[in-house]
């Protein structure tokens, strides 16, 4: 009896344990004698006989599926065991690209103005001297028309060098109200240290009945984008010059590498100029046949917003697919 | 254009206006300021009088100077520059001074002679250059009293601004102008500037100056003849002329120049005795119009082109016999045409001035220059003032002030905008309330409307006063395919992302040669750039790759052995139309040696590549294709084929370029970006019984490509409403089958309707076999 509970604690293995079982539980084994001895016994004893049998089978069984059990955890434990890895290896072989800084600054421009019921429009790259120049009320002698500064091709088209025509021909298209941006390349014959050839802008429209659209409207706009851009920055407008505006305006924000205490990066001004923008100067809108309306104007360079917002050191490298840059951005 | 705070000073009172303010003012009316300088002369540096000079005993080139310093003895200084012979006032830092650059004053012995302090330079003492040796100064810059520290000379420590203008600001040329700008801005009268000239010669200008215009133009000139002789400019023409830049060689060009700079009128001197002159020994200018160019001849010789142009030989410098002097105006919009249509060549110093507006009160630029050669020289004016030239009237235009209180959206008082608009020179005529007819001064040449004035309101009245407020708008839907677009651009650019690609964004063109020696399209001959920037890119580009390909070179110089980039671009057909294309490309180790691979690199491989495509525009065939291009891979090449129509290729970058870029093995995707836009789905009802897996292993021509067996297998499919799906399992040969390979496909088959028996398995099967078999030979291997 205490022999056959030893032998059950006793199995060092499920294999041993299973001969133990065939031993005590199988077909032959002792169980199944005793239980045969059982029509030997005289009746009155037969009761406590048989009680005394059952007690003992529930009590080896109870042994034995402890036994089971345990043997079977300590099994699954050594199989575990042996399944152990050094997950520290591993992470040295990250699959995974970036999204290059200029795009993420454009879809962050374009998800505000989305956000405030801009619509996106767009336009081709090659444009004529109407769209480009003549309709954005640029005089002849402005020097973006000099070949100087606009890719021209042969047969007289040109390069857009700003996104600007897009306002024009969506202007053309539709009736106002407008509410528009115009995100893309542009082009313009410059490449130097702070100048790429091609480089990308964000224009904006906004087009109303007359007297509807203000300057106070567009220092509204510009005042919250910049912030949902930059944080907690100042926002300083500078009273400019542009022809397609009037007023015209240039956009300012403290430095945000030396907090407006001036420095290389801002020329010691404390301050960085970071958008063009106006009151829609109505030669232009005269040029879409718009009549009676108001409106307001602004374009920004996302090449710089990058830069100032990722701290980029170098513009060129920016359209060399260099890994070194674009894996930081992972 | 540079101003400084102390020549402002002479048209209007600065005295309580801080460096600071005035910057934050300047910036705030549209002046922007480039650069500030404040010049601070060290303590310790005096004004000096040179008693005497002679040689050094030991040195030649040395001068011994006794040199008052308002001490009880003079002091003994050694001064090596040739020009403190001459000089009377001079600079003297005495010891103990700490000159810029930490430069200390010492007793000092020079070959075995004291030197008791130093006469400087302007450049010593930290100020802009002047001359050529020692600082000789003079009264004008305030009284000059011996022994006085320079540091308390206001015009000598001036403040320096650099502003820059805009194209429209033409009538900031000038110290007159800025400070007019000022003047609005702070609230100030302008200082009136006043000069009577006395100094009447008995020379009589109709006798020396014959002049005829022969047709009416659109400007004015004054000629003045004077005789001066001993022109000296003093001390502060000089200095600041040199704080502006506009520092001369001649003492008569510095006159002129600041004169210029002072009240933006164009002038210039002519020496009156290079003209021809006539039988009664008189100069005949002639003034002709050439177009709208304004040209003054003498004779046959041109003298000047109005604004444009002066012929040098004319020109006087120091002369010592009659000047003629020119003050004038031209219409700037004219001129500017007239140059550009003729295509003459410009003196830049003067067009900028005439091509943006220069000052056109022409009589009060004359005074300026009288007063400075007055004051600079022995001179005598000839009896009156030749003046020329159609008085061009100023524009008036009608203007309601609420007009422009629209346009800017605030409410600013209407008495503080007539204020503004008086100041800046306009004249206010009130028709009814509100109403006025305005008219605009000449040197505002640019100011043509409403919204023009509200610009000259806003900038003076200060912006940032000005309350921001939102604009309330009608909700519209604004989505359209353009915002359709933007999202997929996003969305797949995130997949790229994720498959471990690099956003590249390269410029829009590529080298024509280039892409021709790979045999890629081009723009047409007469479509192509007449100015590329340079020959690298004096094209458009007309496919990504190349541009990618490029990109993976300069990352290998960089050490990159896995380089993995995409970019979403234009590109230009040969007819210039413009696509959005998608290219990727992936070069060098797709793995790279590491604990996973045993240290062992796994390179980039078609198999693998078209995965990580599939990744990012999901299904796809192949479809093997003749290389279009000598980027191309002649026998690793394939058309992506989607819903039957093909959206690109995808390679093996051609060995040869490798080589050419340097590059390992390399794979290439390109695609219509439009075409891998996701497309709506429908979904279909999709069956509940079990599918079953068969592989079929047949025995086939090497020459039959699978793109081949899957068409018949699709077609099969068509009836064979069980069969859901196949794919290769397993392609093999050896020598056993000579021409031959063994191809194993594996098969879907389910029904939508019951589960499959045995022999629904087996007649689909044999169905498969035999097409195989009547179309391609295939046996049963």
């Amino acid at each position: 009896m205490e022999n056959l509970e030893i032998k059950i604690k006793e199995a060092k293995n499920l294999e041993e344990l299973e001969k133990v079982r065939v031993e005590i539980f199988g077909k032959k084994g002792f169980l199944a004698k005793e239980f045969a001895k059982l029509k030997d016994i005289p009746n009155e004893q037969k009761k406590d006989f048989a009680k005394n049998l059952n007690e003992l089978k529930t009590k080896l069984t109870e042994v034995f599926e402890d036994k089971k059990n345990s043997l079977q955890n300590e099994a699954l434990e050594l199989k575990l065991k042996q399944e152990a890895i050094d997950v520290s290896l591993y992470g040295y072989d990250i699959n995974k690209g970036a999204i290059h800084p200029i795009t993420q600054t454009m879809n962050k421009i374009i998800d505000y103005f989305t956000a405030l019921n801009f619509s996106i429009e767009q336009g081709p790259l090659v444009e004529d001297d109407f769209h480009n120049f003549e309709a954005l009320n640029l005089p002849k002698n402005h020097p973006a028309r000099d070949m100087q500064d606009t890719f021209f091709f042969k047969d007289k088209h040109l390069l857009r060098t700003h996104t600007s025509p897009v306002q024009i021909k969506t202007m053309l298209k539709q009736e106002p109200p407008i509410r528009m941006i115009a995100p893309g390349a542009v082009f313009r014959r410059d490449y130097d240290l702070t100048h790429t050839p091609m480089f990308h802008q964000v224009e904006g429209l906004v087009v109303d009945k007359k007297g509807v659209v203000s300057f106070a409207n567009l220092k509204y706009i510009l005042t919250d984008f910049l912030h949902y851009m930059f944080g907690d920055v100042k926002v300083r407008f500078r009273p400019s010059f542009f022809p397609f505006t009037e007023p015209s305006t240039e956009v300012d924000i403290s430095c945000i590498f030396c907090e407006g205490k001036g420095c290389r990066v801002c020329s010691h001004t404390g301050w960085l100029e970071v958008l063009g923008s106006g009151v829609v100067d109505p030669n232009v809108f005269e040029k879409v046949g718009y009549k009676d309306v108001s409106g307001y104007a602004f374009g920004l360079g996302v090449e710089r917003f990058a830069m100032l917002l990722h701290k980029v050191p170098d513009l060129r490298s920016m359209f060399e697919g260099d890994i070194r840059l674009l894996e930081q951005f992972r | 254009m540079i101003v400084t705070k102390s020549w402002l000073k002479e048209y209007i009172d600065l005295k309580d206006i801080s460096n600071e303010e005035l910057i934050k003012k300047f910036n705030e009316i549209g002046l922007e300021v480039d650069s500030a300088k404040e010049y601070e002369i060290p303590s310790n540096v005096v004004v000096g009088e040179v008693i005497s000079c002679q040689k050094h005993p030991n040195a030649d080139k040395l001068n011994l100077c006794s040199v008052d310093v308002g001490e009880d003895e003079p002091l003994q200084i050694i001064c090596g520059a040739s020009n403190v012979v001459n000089a009377k006032f001079v600079a003297v830092a005495k010891i103990g001074a700490v000159l810029p650059g930490d430069f200390k004053i010492k007793k000092a012995k020079l070959r075995g002679v004291e030197s008791l302090g130093m006469i400087c330079s302007s450049g010593e003492l930290g100020l802009v250059d002047i001359e050529d040796g020692i600082m000789i100064l003079d009264d004008s810059i305030g009284k000059l009293v011996v022994g006085k520290e320079l540091r308390e000379y206001e015009k000598l420590n001036d403040f320096v601004v650099e502003l820059e203008l805009t194209a429209n600001r033409g009538d900031a040329l000038s110290i007159l102008g800025v400070a007019r700008d000022l003047s609005a801005a702070l609230k100030k009268e302008l200082i009136p500037f006043e000069f009577n000239y006395d100094k009447i010669s008995k020379l009589a200008i109709a006798k020396e100056l014959n002049i005829e215009a022969k047709e009416e133009f659109n400007g004015t000139i004054n000629y003045l003849l004077t005789t001066a002789t001993d022109i000296k400019a003093n001390f502060l023409i000089k200095l600041r002329n040199a704080f502006a830049g506009i520092l001369k060689d001649s003492e008569l060009e510095n006159i002129l120049a600041y004169s210029t700079h002072s009240s933006g009128v164009i002038l210039n001197a002519y020496d009156f005795e290079k003209f021809y002159k006539d039988e009664k020994n008189r100069v005949n200018l002639s003034i002709v119009k050439n177009g709208n160019l304004i040209e003054i001849k003498n004779k046959d010789n041109l003298v000047a082109v109005l604004g444009a142009y002066v012929n040098k030989e004319f020109l006087a410098k120091n002369s010592e016999g009659k000047i003629l002097i020119e003050a004038c105006y031209v219409e700037p919009n004219e001129l500017i045409e007239g140059v550009i249509s003729k295509k003459i060549k410009v003196d830049e110093d003067i067009y900028y001035k005439t091509s943006r507006g220069s000052e056109p009160n022409i009589d009060l630029g004359l005074k300026h220059l009288q007063k400075n050669l007055c004051l600079n020289s022995k001179c005598e004016y000839a009896d009156s003032i030749i003046k020329i030239g159609n008085k061009i009237e100023p524009k008036k235009i009608g203007v309601d002030f609420n007009d422009i209180l629209a346009i800017i959206g605030n409410e600013i008082p209407k008495k503080e905008m007539a204020r503004i608009l008086t100041a800046l020179g306009y004249k206010l005529n009130k028709t009814s309330q509100d109403l006025y007819a305005i008219e605009i001064p000449l040197h505002a040449h640019d100011i043509k409307n409403i919204y023009d004035i509200a610009e000259e309101i806003l900038r003076i009245y200060g912006i940032d006063k000005i309350t921001p407020k939102a604009l309330n708008i009608i909700e519209t839907n604004r989505i359209n395919e353009n915002f359709d677009f933007y999202k997929a651009k996003k969305e797949i650019s995130d997949l790229a992302v994720g498959a471990g690609f690099y956003e590249a964004i390269t410029y829009a063109f590529f080298n024509r040669e280039n892409a021709l020696k790979y045999g890629l399209k081009v723009l047409k001959e007469e479509l192509d750039l007449i100015n590329p920037i340079v020959n690298e890119l004096n094209t458009m580009r007309s496919q990504l790759s190349l541009n990618l390909i490029e990109s993976a070179q300069r990352n290998v110089k960089y050490g990159k052995k896995s380089i993995a980039l995409f970019e979403i671009g234009t590109v230009f057909n040969e007819n210039r139309e413009e696509t959005t294309n998608i290219a990727f490309i992936f070069s060098g180790e797709a793995q790279k040696p590491y604990v996973t691979n045993a240290a062992k690199a796994k390179m980039i491989d078609f198999a693998e590549f078209s995965k990580k495509i599939s990744s990012i525009i999901g299904n796809f065939e192949l479809k093997e294709i003749k290389a279009q291009n000598a980027l191309m891979h002649p026998y690793q090449s394939a058309a992506v084929i989607k819903d039957n129509t093909q959206i690109g290729v995808i390679y093996k970058l051609h060995p040869k370029v490798a080589s050419d870029y340097n590059l390992n093995d390399t794979y290439l995707a390109e695609f219509d970006f439009k075409k891998i836009i996701p497309k709506h789905t429908t979904a279909k009802a999709y069956s509940n019984y079990q599918p079953t897996t068969k592989d079929l292993s047949v025995v086939i021509s090497k020459n039959i490509k699978f793109y081949e067996v899957a068409k018949v297998l699709k077609e099969i499919k068509d009836d064979l409403k069980i069969l859901k799906d196949f794919y290769p399992l397993d392609i093999y040969s050896d020598e056993s089958l000579g021409d031959s390979v063994s191809l194993t496909i594996r098969f879907t088959l389910q029904s939508n309707d019951k589960t499959l028996v045995d022999e629904d398995i087996e007649s689909a099967m044999k169905l498969i076999l035999d097409r195989l078999n009547s179309k391609f030979g295939a046996v049963l291997r």
